[in-house]
């Protein structure tokens, strides 16, 4: 383990900002979504030529992003730490050599990835045999015809017994960016199977491509497609639950008879 | 003829717009019959944009840590410094 300190202390100075300001305000307007922020070309030529404001300006974009992933992997918060520490110094060390035939987003859940599965693993030695850098077998496993996955609404012969209910919002995008929504959500995905989340994880929150999340999971595309539907429709049902069981209100529900 | 198990299992691909054309027109034409699935497909999209607006409502970290930038600062400096 490499000696990094605990916290993170040093501020990001505003010439930092001013620094790779332009660039990155104008990909956030272009798309709110974060591929435009790590794919700018020009971020990564100042990475390579060490340019420490655009390098606290990635560490501050991306920290808590690869601890939240490194969470879906493993519960131990030292394995989790050091994942994303054993992250920063490979990107350090090989931003140099990165050749951008991937995003830089990618690059950097890929080194995520097999840290944590390394560390992981290597933790899990203390009391069981494992093969280090196994990855997660509910991903590699293919999955197949479930019945607990089922939606729960529908009948043996496949159709609705209990069809869903409308959740009868005014305003659906701002219940969606509501706190205590995004706390729904975030719950259900605490709760959902690994697999699960590191999927939706990388492919809905972080908004990576289907193939890239196939590459950086070392998943196939079939069982990507089914991992990510089956977690996608967890969220449903947890919104589902958490709005049936709301009193109903202002922005509330008008649903299931009260 | 798609039942509604199908249309719901599918219904992610039917988003993303990952069907065959002959699965797509068959989800069509359940969904057009449907008000269950119509439904269930209008609030996956709504859990998706839910996940989405994960994604976009973080903070970014405003502190580093300075032995992560000593790291930085040591890789980059010029050699036989």
């Amino acid at each position: 383990m490499v000696g990094l300190g605990r916290g993170w202390k040093v501020r990001a100075g505003p010439e930092y900002s001013l620094s790779l300001g332009v660039s990155i305000t104008n990909a956030a307007k272009a798309s709110p979504r974060n591929a435009d922020f790590e794919m700018n070309e020009d971020l990564i030529s100042r990475l390579r030529a060490g340019d420490e404001a655009a390098f606290s300006l990635l560490v501050g974009e991306y920290q808590g992003r690869l601890v939240r992933l490194a969470r879906s992997f493993s519960r131990n918060e030292s394995v989790i730490e050091e994942a994303v520490q054993e992250t920063w110094l490979a990107v350090i060390r090989g931003i140099g050599r990165f050749e951008g035939r991937g995003s830089l987003q990618s690059w950097l859940f890929s080194i995520l990835v097999n840290q944590t599965r390394r560390l992981a693993s290597k933790e899990k030695r203390h009391d069981e045999t494992g093969n280090p850098g196994t990855p997660n077998p509910n991903l590699t496993a293919e999955p197949r015809g479930d019945p607990d996955e089922d939606e729960p609404g529908l009948n043996v012969r496949g159709r609705w017994e209990a069809p869903p209910v409308p959740w009868g919002l005014e305003d659906p995008e701002s219940f969606l960016l509501r706190e205590e929504t995004l706390t729904v959500i975030q719950k259900a995905l605490s709760t959902m199977p690994e697999g699960q989340r590191q999927v939706v994880l990388l492919c809905d929150v972080e908004g990576v491509s289907p193939e890239e999340a196939c590459n950086i999971l070392g998943v196939s595309g079939t069982n990507q497609r089914v991992l990510l539907h089956r977690a996608r429709a967890r969220i449903r049902r947890a919104l589902d639950a958490y709005l049936g069981a709301k009193p109903t209100g202002e922005s509330g529900p008008k649903r299931r008879g009260g | 003829m798609m039942n509604c198990r199908e249309v719901t299992t599918s219904a992610s691909d039917y988003i993303e717009r990952r069907l065959n054309p002959l699965t797509r027109l068959g989800m069509l034409i359940h969904l057009a019959m449907c008000k269950g699935c119509r439904l269930y497909v209008r609030q996956l999209r709504l859990a998706i944009r839910g996940l989405r607006a994960l994604g976009t409502t973080r903070q970014p970290a405003s502190v580093v840590d300075p032995h992560l930038l000593e790291h930085f600062r040591k890789a980059n400096r010029p050699q036989g410094d």
